[in-house]
């Protein structure tokens, strides 16, 4: 091979060479084994110059031929990818959190004797709790004006509750589907 | 503009040699191609090399990457260099192999439309060969020792061509000489390696 044709291709691989030269050189390296085999070789020593480790990679595989393995619609180029959400995971989160969110309006506006929270406060401490009898006459003195107040009735049922289970059972206090029908069966 | 240590000095020329390249590639010229993976596959393979430890994994994703390089290359528009790429496709490929060798869902950096894709690209080539691997580890040894044994002045101009990646300009400058000059020690140079290098591969 031409000694001039071999420095042309030195000049490529370093991009130094002219349009022509470069066209002149890549249409040889078509049919020339020994310009490839340079080539070759020059990858190689930048390779190591640069401290890069060799690849023993030797001839390149049929192209056209491991590319058809490949499906049209793969995705290969983008690094920076989506995060992959499982479709069930994601519908199951969503339905999760929509139920959750629809008990807790729901509780909130149907919870009877519901304090307009306009005027009351978001949280009191135990100091601010007021009892108030059925008739509504207090039971105890508010230490301040602005306070929820508990029916006392309700109050009375909770002890009832809870005396009763104290009295018929001893196993831990059951599912309240149960206790209703305990109640029921109680009541017939 | 700083050259950098990988060789790529912002020279529009640098760039053109690819782009050359990848223009006969999309033309279908399949051997323009060969000639970019001979180009690349070590510095892929040093890239590749940072994810995964086993030799014949690091040259399966290699081989992987050029494959999927290829097979979009029609799609490869230029708005970057090629090597950037290429590099792209193969820190990808890696991750993507590493994924689906732990059998474990992928944590991030993965954008694959069908994972599934990954495992019907087949084992290409045994690569685990050891004597695969003593030949590059003896090759490159081969070659570090005819940098060694090079002239002063031919040794200087492809190192600072290779390692400082200087363009032909920079290094006339610094070795007060002409750029005609610094094009015939660099060729020089890589002939004298390359010499030896073919003298093992006639033994």
């Amino acid at each position: 091979m031409a000694q001039a044709l071999q420095e042309s291709l030195s000049a490529c691989m370093d991009g130094e060479a002219q349009n022509n030269e470069l066209r002149r050189v890549l249409d040889e390296a078509n049919s020339s084994d020994e310009l490839r085999r340079n080539w070759r070789c020059y990858s190689a020593i930048s390779a190591v110059l640069r401290g890069e480790k060799l690849s023993s990679l030797e001839d390149p595989p049929k192209w056209k031929e491991e590319a058809a393995r490949i499906p049209d619609d793969y995705n290969i180029v983008a690094l920076q990818g989506r995060r992959r959400v499982n479709r069930k995971t994601a519908v199951g989160s969503v339905s999760v959190l929509a139920l959750a969110a629809t008990l807790v309006i729901g509780v909130f506006f149907l919870m009877p004797d519901r304090p307009d929270s306009a005027n009351q406060p978001l949280a009191v401490s135990d100091d601010q709790v007021n009892l108030v009898s059925p008739s509504g006459g207090d039971v105890q003195s508010p230490r301040t004006s602005n306070v929820i107040s508990i029916p006392s009735d309700i109050q009375q049922k909770q002890l009832q509750y809870l005396f009763e289970y104290d009295l018929y059972n001893s196993s831990p206090i059951p599912h309240p589907q149960v206790t209703s029908r305990k109640a029921s069966l109680t009541a017939e | 503009m700083l050259p950098t240590r990988s060789g790529q000095t912002g020279s529009t020329l640098a760039v053109d040699t690819d782009a050359e390249l990848v223009r006969r590639v999309q033309d279908g010229d399949t051997r323009a191609f060969d000639m970019l993976f001979d180009r690349y596959k070590h510095r892929i393979h040093s890239l590749v090399s940072r994810f995964v430890d086993t030799h014949e994994d690091i040259e399966e994703i290699v081989q992987e990457s050029f494959i999927k390089a290829y097979k979009a290359m029609p799609r490869f528009r230029g708005d970057s260099q090629f090597y950037t790429w290429l590099y792209r496709i193969a820190a990808n490929t890696a991750k993507n192999y590493l994924a689906s060798r732990s059998r474990r869902p992928a944590t991030s950096d993965i954008d694959i439309v069908d994972d599934a894709a990954v495992n019907e690209i087949p084992n290409l080539h045994e690569t685990d060969n050891p004597e695969n691997i003593l030949e590059s580890h003896e090759l490159e040894q081969i070659i570090k020792r005819a940098i060694q044994e090079l002239e002063p002045e031919l040794k200087s101009a492809v190192t600072l061509r290779e390692y400082a990646g200087l363009s032909y300009e920079q290094i006339a400058e610094i070795m007060d000489c002409p750029v005609g000059t610094v094009r015939s020690r660099i060729f020089r140079a890589r002939e004298a390696i390359a010499t030896k290098m073919r003298a093992r591969e006639g033994n």
